[in-house]
């Protein structure tokens, strides 16, 4: 084996990602906390958006079309790029949504989630195991302390501790259908897999492309391997969860599209089968689960887990299209499932987010335009037509149609036009929540609030010193945020896509078109 | 042609739609009104002005908007597009739309939510207005799936009542189930068509696969069947009555329940392209005018007779188009529209008179009193039932004709026992109001001198719905048909038409008199009915009628029933121990193992 070339600008959007990760520790480390915070925000913020600007130069430069890098380890083609580009978008909103966490270490979470978004960005242009699985570790593991993160937040703890035990499990089916396959093809380039079929006697590689197949369910949360996305979903801190919701499944679809279009020979269509059902099954249970929960980021796990099952719809046929639908599904996901957090995160009271359907009562009173936003964002998961969840729809759902299989694209678009009537019900809950006026005990509690904030405010008590006897600040304004330009920013950012991709998506839909040059 | 207004038409409701809404705390409540009002009267000018332009060979007027995208398997280029079917809607929906603003400021002028009002009366207008001028589905999609929240909006306009809510709440679930169904219409036809503009799918439908051309046409009849209130889907439009009753009459009745009936008439090559889906469509509109028809005849609010009255009236609307006759029912669109309106104007009128009340039980005797409401309201009972000379009488018969004619005996016969039902029930609800003694229901004495504001609109309705049917005489005059034939000779198509009603006339004038008078009889001053419906005034009413047949109460329990079983599944399920969660994802991991060894 020659050695491998080293193409470092190939790869440049990676290191940037690592060097700001690694800064924001070091500033962490010689700057007093007071001092250095600001610039942990400041060097995640351009570590991204330098991240973006190599890739967006990348994909204009016309690298996308030169392939395959480091000895077949990394493609740089314009599906690995525009996934990229989402994991990254997605990244750079959930450190916009994270301004107002206040734990001490925060420098640490930032670093992780800019690891994490370097291992989506890795596995969404895989070209072997190793990367492959490189990965996907990467991403898992900063995730699982992403999950976690949390001053005594005991239920972000459990979150974690939950998405760890079951996340090894999925790696370990992943290891050993990766394992399967190479005992079969002896070769870990995708390139090369294609090969193991043609020896007759394949159930090695069968197997292994079905623990493959699993383990990116489990991470895309796919019916029946979700259960752990409620929990975890609810559990996590609400830009953790944006930020999971979107860019593992980004990375997750990204990688499992470039493992079956490697895998699957043309028209083999029997490998592509438990997708389908999982695909159908996650529709039906997302869409009821949504239907019964009382909790917003509860109702967004359920609603994701219908979502990544309408995503699936394209791997039908495996086909240009029914992937460029894919793709654009998830940019339309993007906006209107981080603008739902970001609503949550600018509810939020006393550190406490607004996550219940509580806190949201009478909300067009108090706060008519972030009522009207979460409003849109709503209607758009529905897939109301002038928003992106529409256009998403219908596109996804043509290409399913077009797949060549038949009966069965016939039998999901069904699917998911009868669960996207139910799930209206779960999003519509919302709304109503917002439209009614606030409950009785709403008031109650906010007057407390008031009256808290004012007593705080006259005259420190014994209750609010510590042991030194220093007084305490509220942890936050014991009412809701009231201005943020950060928050402003994430939702001001998400409405123009929601509604520009609903509207006019032909910039995007131009984006998400001749990912597959691979085939 | 190309023109440069049409888009004018809808974003001019739309701007002051954003001007009302966002300066409604600075706006004067005159000011709102009166800029709500202007700017739809602007878009009815441009309406005509745009019925000017158009050629008389029927090339419709374009323009161009913006491409929605060109890197898929289809290109589509997003325009506007106004030939006479068009225009036919928009100058019913701007003309109505304008009076109905106008009197909404004197009927809401008491309301503090009055700028908010007119904002979404104003967006209401815009969403209608692109869903008619769309010349491409997803266009229609948009406008039709914004009308649905507009008027989710105007139900729950007073959000504090809780049952105004949940009115809002279920008018929206219905309309977006339909509009689930209308995506994948479209989706199949961009498989089956590579296009989602009119122009392509319209030449190209009569060659299409039989198969698709009908799951498409059955698809999008979900959407029109939600949205025009039609069996087995209108149960929301009676609770939509929770709605301020300008709503009620402007969307409710008037323009955008008919939406479904312009979306039949819109997509003819494609329905017509499938005798299946025609004769549903025919079915399900006579179904629906007898069912609604059967029900007003025990309401006792005045509102809720008028929406099943509306529900009866657009299923002949459905069965016109179903049977072919395309241009009888744009033409009963149009009668329609202004007696509706007309009427629920007047029961607006009515019960601001009764500080509220809606129990035509508790009234009676308003003649005297309200000598102005009761000539205008009678033209409208004239109109709608069917008064040789009124309006309503031409567009009804000639549907009734043209089924006759198509040898639809059995639709035709159940127009007419509904057409007897119509003027039952009208009668029934004209004489508990006017006639009789006044019941000691207190008239609102506070309610100020708005008379002209709100008496103008009424007046101009009660003339149209005199006069608007003489446009049509058979052997005489025929505008309707002679404007739309060019709409369906661009697809070499006909629209059903009969020249005379010839005999068949005499059967339903007979029923409707026969109708009439039982109504007068039975709830007139000394009528039976009218005595036992007093009485009936302690209890709520039994019977399947009076309940419209428990439909609802279906759905209800129907879906109550699911949310229970979901939410003891999820709680089953859904533990929280993490070894539960381990062991369903070993049981999902022996199924795919299994699954893989055995392929």
């Amino acid at each position: 084996m020659s050695i491998v070339e080293m193409n470092f600008s190939a790869i440049a959007p990676l290191l940037t990602l690592a060097t700001a990760a690694l800064l924001v520790l070091i500033l962490d480390l010689i700057l007093p906390y007071e001092r250095s915070r600001p610039w942990w925000y400041a060097v995640a913020l351009g570590g991204i958006l330098l991240a973006g600007w190599y890739t967006l130069s990348l994909w204009s430069s016309g690298a996308a079309t030169s392939q395959a890098v480091f000895g077949g380890a990394y493609s740089l083609d314009r599906f690995g790029l525009l996934f990229g580009m989402i994991v990254l978008s997605a990244a750079f909103l959930a450190v916009l949504l994270s301004f107002f966490r206040k734990e001490r270490d925060v420098s640490g979470y930032l670093a992780l989630i800019l690891w994490a978004a370097m291992g989506m960005m890795v596995l969404a242009g895989a070209g072997n195991f190793m990367t492959l699985f490189l990965g996907l570790e990467l991403l898992s593991l900063s995730l699982y302390v992403l999950v976690a993160f949390g001053e005594r937040d005991t239920k972000a703890k459990e979150a974690g501790f939950k998405y760890l035990v079951l996340g090894s499990v999925a790696s370990a089916a992943m290891l050993y259908g990766l394992g399967f396959i190479y005992g079969q093809t002896g070769s870990m380039d995708f390139t090369a897999l294609i090969a193991g079929w043609s020896d007759g006697a394949s159930t090695l590689m069968q197997v292994g492309v079905g623990l493959v197949v699993l383990s990116f369910a489990f991470k895309l949360a796919l019916v029946p391997f979700h259960k752990w996305a409620p929990d975890v979903y609810q559990g996590a801190s609400a830009p953790v969860t944006a930020f999971m919701t979107v860019g593992t499944r980004a990375a997750a679809f990204a990688g499992l599209t470039r493992f079956l279009l490697a895998v699957v020979p043309q028209g083999e269509t029997s490998l592509l089968v438990p997708l389908w059902a999982l695909a159908g099954l996650s529709m039906v249970v997302g869409s009821l689960g949504a239907c019964v929960q009382t909790n917003v980021k509860r109702l967004l796990a359920y609603s994701g887990i219908a979502h990544v099952g309408y995503l699936s719809l394209s791997f039908l046929g495996l086909s240009d299209q029914g992937v460029s639908a894919g793709a654009f599904y998830l940019m339309a996901y993007l906006f209107m499932n981080l603008g739902a957090f970001a609503i949550v995160v600018w509810l939020s009271r006393n550190g406490q987010e607004g996550e219940s359907l509580e806190d949201l009562a009478g909300l067009f009173r108090r706060r008519p335009v972030l009522a009207g936003t979460m409003t849109l964002f709503m209607l758009s998961l529905i897939g109301f037509p002038t928003t992106a969840g529409f256009s998403g729809k219908l596109i996804i759902a043509a290409a399913a149609l077009s797949s060549g299989v038949g009966d069965v694209a016939a039998w999901l678009v069904g699917g998911l036009a009868v669960t996207t009537a139910i799930s209206a019900y779960a999003y519509v809950k919302v709304i109503m929540a917002m439209l009614g006026t606030s409950e009785a005990g709403m008031e109650v509690r906010r007057e407390n609030l008031d009256a808290v904030e004012v007593a705080v405010a006259a005259e420190p008590t014994q209750e609010t010193r510590d042991s030194t006897g220093t007084p305490i600040q509220p942890r936050m304004s014991s009412v809701e945020i009231g201005y943020s330009w950060s928050l402003a920013l994430v939702v001001a950012v998400c409405v123009a896509g929601t509604l520009y991709l609903g509207l006019m998506p032909r910039v995007a839909l131009d984006l998400a078109t001749n990912l597959l040059p691979m085939t | 042609m190309e023109s440069t207004t049409l888009v004018w038409i809808m974003l001019l409701p739309l701007l002051g739609s954003a001007i009302i809404g966002v300066g409604r705390k600075g706006l004067s409540r005159n000011a709102a009104g009166w800029l709500g009002s202007l700017v739809v009267a602007v878009s009815f000018v441009l309406t005509l002005q745009a019925m000017g332009q158009l050629p008389a060979t029927g090339v419709p007027l374009r323009q161009s908007l913006f491409v929605w995208g060109q890197s898929l398997p289809f290109e589509l280029h997003v325009g506007l597009m106004a030939d006479a079917l068009t225009l036919w809607w928009l100058l019913v929906v701007t003309g109505v739309g304008f009076l109905i603003h106008v009197y909404s400021i004197g009927y809401m002028a008491d309301d503090k939510g009055f700028a908010r009002f007119f904002a979404e009366l104003n967006y209401f207008i815009f969403s209608m207005a692109l869903l008619v001028l769309a010349d491409n589905f997803v266009g229609l999609l948009v406008g039709w799936a914004n009308v649905g929240f507009a008027s989710f909006l105007l139900i729950g306009f007073w959000t504090e009542k809780a049952e105004a809510r949940a009115a809002a709440n279920k008018a929206l679930l219905i309309n977006i189930a339909g509009e689930s169904a209308m995506v994948v219409a479209l989706a199949l036809m961009v498989r089956e068509f590579g296009s989602l503009a009119y122009a392509e799918i319209f030449s190209q439908a009569s060659g299409a696969t039989p198969g698709i051309v009908t799951a498409i046409s059955l698809l999008l009849l979900v959407g029109i069947v939600t949205k025009s209130a039609q069996l087995p889907l209108h149960t929301w439009l009676p609770d939509a009555m929770q709605g301020p009753t300008p709503v009620s009459a402007l969307i409710h009745a008037a323009t955008m329940v008919t939406a479904g009936v312009y979306l039949v008439i819109r997509a003819f090559p494609l329905f017509s392209a499938s005798p299946v889906a025609m004769q549903t469509v025919a079915v399900i509109g006579a179904l629906s005018a007898l069912f609604g028809a059967i029900v007003a005849t025990r309401q006792f609010d005045i509102k809720r007779v008028l929406a099943y009255s509306t529900m009866s009236q657009l299923g002949y609307m459905l069965m016109g188009a179903g049977v072919g006759a395309y241009a009888a029912s744009a033409f009963h669109f149009f009668t329609h529209a202004f007696f509706k309106a007309l009427l629920f104007l007047g029961a607006g009128m009515i019960s601001h008179h009764l500080s509220g009340e809606q129990d035509i039980r508790k009234m009676g005797g308003l003649g005297r009193q309200l000598p102005f409401v009761y000539w205008t309201f009678l033209a409208g009972v004239l109109a709608i039932s069917g008064a040789p000379g009124f309006a309503g009488f031409f567009s009804k018969e000639e549907i009734l004709a043209a089924a006759l004619h198509e040898g639809h005996v059995g639709l035709w016969l159940i127009g007419v026992v509904t057409a007897g039902l119509t003027a039952y029930y009208m009668a029934r609800l004209f004489i508990l109001i006017f006639g009789g003694e006044a019941s000691e229901t207190e008239s609102n004495h506070v309610h100020r001198g708005r008379g002209g504001v709100m008496g103008f609109p009424v007046a101009v309705l009660a003339v149209a719905s005199t006069l608007s049917g003489l446009i049509a005489i058979p052997g005489i005059t025929q505008v309707p048909g002679t404007y739309l034939a060019p709409v369906f000779a661009r697809f070499g198509h006909e629209a059903v038409h009969v020249d005379s009603f010839g005999f068949p006339v005499i059967l339903v004038l007979g029923m409707a008199a026969i109708g009439f008078i039982v109504g007068l009889k039975l709830f007139g001053p000394s009528g039976q009915g009218r005595a036992r419906a007093q009485r009936s005034l302690q209890r709520r009413l039994g019977g399947p009628v009076a309940n419209a047949f428990y439909l609802d109460d279906l759905y209800v329990w129907g879906a109550a029933s699911i949310g229970r079983w979901a939410k003891v599944g999820a709680l089953r399920v859904q533990s929280g121990f993490v070894r539960r969660y381990a062991l369903t994802f070993f049981a999902g991991f022996a199924a795919f193992v299994f699954y893989f060894l055995l392929l």
